[in-house]
């Protein structure tokens, strides 16, 4: 494997867990919950996309219906999880709402082992290889690239320009006040849930097509919300720059070492920022609660 | 509920401070003791295998139940203490031929090694984060084990031998349901006498105000630390007796699904209660059967889709037990009685 080669993979790994690590930054900084769902629901995402994708022609209009499918799927588990865990749950604390996302790994792994059995497959968007100065690269690697950037890119842009986005951030900074100033704050965190859904859906879709999507596949949910930690779970640029971290780790890993220890890079990363700096990379200094 | 309020946090009056030591169970645990002995007489053989798994499962639980409802930390790493408690075990009794009792005690000093170890690591790291750490380990501990176990058995995992006391052979299920119920019992009052000590109620004010356990001069680092040496320790010996008792160490039998498995049992038998946590431990046991029958009711094939199902209803329990579902509906059917 050549330096290029190399690079080309770190980004696609790195594109992933960035996706979902928004999504994971996202929920934590309104919600105060750590939701280990995302694993999971990108791989389920990741199986109905495929099965939507792989069945029909493979035209446009139906990547659109395909897209459209996990887009409303994922849009209504998002409303369950609000309704699980902003509604019913708000009054037993953040720390409840943390183990609900965890029964809810628990139910959609069932739910993956009922339909699909443990397949393993592979989404493909594009056949074929490109060449950039001189080196070829598969042409879905370089798509996942490209599209995940860009949704990093959108969202990060979207915290900081849209009129939402500053809603989030004022829920995420005061609850109450921002509900004094009328800001819908329960349609905000609905819209949260909404998003990081999709925000996982993307990065599991995004993984079946750069490698496969598995009822093991789940454990990207650990490396994305290893790279939000890594980010200090408050800063959406700090969970890409995580993710990237963590990415490059994983590829030394498996290009130097066996490839089976790869995944426990990002256990490794993440047992030295407990011990040394639990309040990760970006350093903000206010206490996790404790339960 | 919240967490705090299943626990009674200020010290007991003096005139009930005689009531809170050994013997606050009184009649009630004798009366279970007694029951629970009378149990060969009228369940079969499967009935039997499913009492001692229970129990096993009980006794581990109950240690979790202690970490989550008094010290008032998650842990997500429950099953891989068990694993390394049953590897201990497992290697003890078959490369080096020690005997049961020994080996059992190995394996608990084991699980409390490793969990001094992540109690010492993740001390700076409270909530959530030691969540994700213990998290972490599970997925460390699976991983380092299937090496060990394809490198000692070949994949195959360890056949425990028959264990055996004094020449006393565990050979049958009842006989090993004396044997668990006496672990049981022992473990169950010892963490009882533990829990009515001052160590306890420091895990319980690190709990709920670790700045003022701080201030009164109590190092959260021993609180943090002590906790998790005793849980870690009922969690190796438990997961050491499953080990023996399945007569096979394998670490398939320890997945991250059990270390949730455990948490939906703490949670649904009330955090901090040990004995809501046994019989929680049955109701999870017992709920894949009670789903097969339901299925087969409705002429669903089980063998296909029974672990799924199992994994959805694990879920829908510890979401509804966490929201307290049964206590809102209730609470909502009085109301509408009312009006």
């Amino acid at each position: 494997m050549n330096w290029q080669s190399f690079i080309f993979s770190t980004l696609g790994t790195a594109g992933v867990y960035a996706t979902i690590a928004l999504g994971v930054v996202l929920v934590y900084r309104t919600n105060k919950v750590l939701p280990f769902h995302v694993g999971a629901l990108a791989m389920l995402s990741a199986y109905v996309m495929s099965d939507f994708w792989t069945a029909q022609t493979q035209t446009a209009s139906a990547l659109l219906m395909a897209l459209a499918t996990v887009a409303v799927l994922c849009a209504g588990f998002g409303y369950v999880m609000h309704l699980l865990v902003d509604r019913f749950g708000a009054r037993y604390g953040h720390f409840v709402g943390t183990v609900i996302t965890i029964a809810a790994t628990t139910f959609l792994g069932g739910v993956m082992s009922l339909f699909w059995q443990g397949d393993v497959r592979r989404i493909s968007f594009v056949e074929g290889n490109v060449t950039l100065f001189g080196t070829q690269y598969p042409a879905d690697g370089l798509l996942v690239i490209a599209v995940s950037a860009a949704i990093i890119v959108g969202v990060l842009l979207a915290m900081r320009v849209t009129s939402i986005g500053v809603q989030m951030q004022a829920v995420a900074a005061n609850a109450r006040l921002a509900q004094l100033r009328s800001i819908p704050v329960r349609t905000v965190l609905l819209i949260v849930w909404i998003g990081s859904s999709l925000l996982a859906a993307a990065g599991g879709i995004f993984m079946a097509t750069l490698s496969s999507v598995s009822l093991e596949g789940s454990a990207i949910g650990v490396s994305a919300i290893v790279a939000a930690v890594i980010g200090g779970l408050y800063s959406m640029p700090g969970a890409v720059i995580g993710a990237i971290l963590l990415a490059v780790g994983e590829s030394v890993v498996t290009q130097f070492a066996n490839p089976r220890y790869s995944q426990v890079v990002p256990i490794l990363m993440l047992v030295v920022l407990l011990a040394i700096r639990p309040s990760g990379l970006s350093g903000s200094a206010e206490r996790i609660g404790r339960v | 509920m919240t967490i705090s309020s299943t626990l009674r946090t200020d010290p007991p009056a003096p005139t009930a401070m005689w009531k809170t030591g050994w013997f606050s169970a009184g009649w009630k645990l004798i009366v279970l003791v007694a029951i629970a002995a009378c149990a060969p007489l009228v369940l079969g053989s499967f009935g039997m295998r499913v009492a001692n798994l229970g129990l096993i499962m009980g006794v581990s639980a109950m240690a979790l139940t202690v970490l989550l409802g008094h010290a008032g930390l998650l842990s997500l790493g429950h099953a891989a203490f068990m694993a390394i408690g049953a590897f201990t075990a497992g290697v003890l009794a078959t490369n080096y031929a020690v005997g049961f009792l020994p080996s059992l005690l190995a394996a608990g000093f084991a699980g409390a090694i490793v969990g001094v170890a992540v109690a010492l690591v993740t001390v700076r790291a409270y909530g959530l984060y030691l969540a994700i750490g213990t998290f972490a380990l599970q997925y460390v501990v699976e991983l380092l084990l299937t090496d060990v176990e394809v490198k000692l058995t070949y994949a195959v995992g360890m056949i425990m031998p028959i264990p055996s006391i004094f020449g006393f052979e565990l050979d049958s299920d009842t006989r090993w349901w004396f044997f668990n119920l006496t672990c049981a019992l022992i473990i169950y009052l010892g963490i009882r006498w533990i829990l009515s000590g001052h160590i306890a109620r420091a895990w319980i004010s690190s709990r709920d105000n670790p700045t003022v356990t701080t201030t009164l001069g109590i190092s959260l680092l021993r609180c943090r630390v002590s906790v998790f040496a005793l849980t870690s320790f009922v969690a190796g010996l438990a997961g050491a007796l499953h080990g023996y008792y399945g007569s096979i160490v394998q670490i398939t039998n320890y997945p991250l699904h059990l270390s949730i498995v455990y948490v939906t049992i703490v949670v649904l038998g009330g955090l901090g209660n040990m004995l809501g946590a046994v019989a929680a431990a049955y109701v999870i046991l017992l709920l894949p059967h009670m789903l097969e029958k339901l299925l087969a009711v409705f002429g669903v094939d089980v063998m296909s889709g029974g672990t799924a199902m199992e994994g959805i209803a694990l879920g829908t329990v510890l979401v509804l037990a966490l929201l307290k579902a049964p206590q809102q509906t209730i609470a909502r059917l009085r109301r509408l009685v009312n009006v």
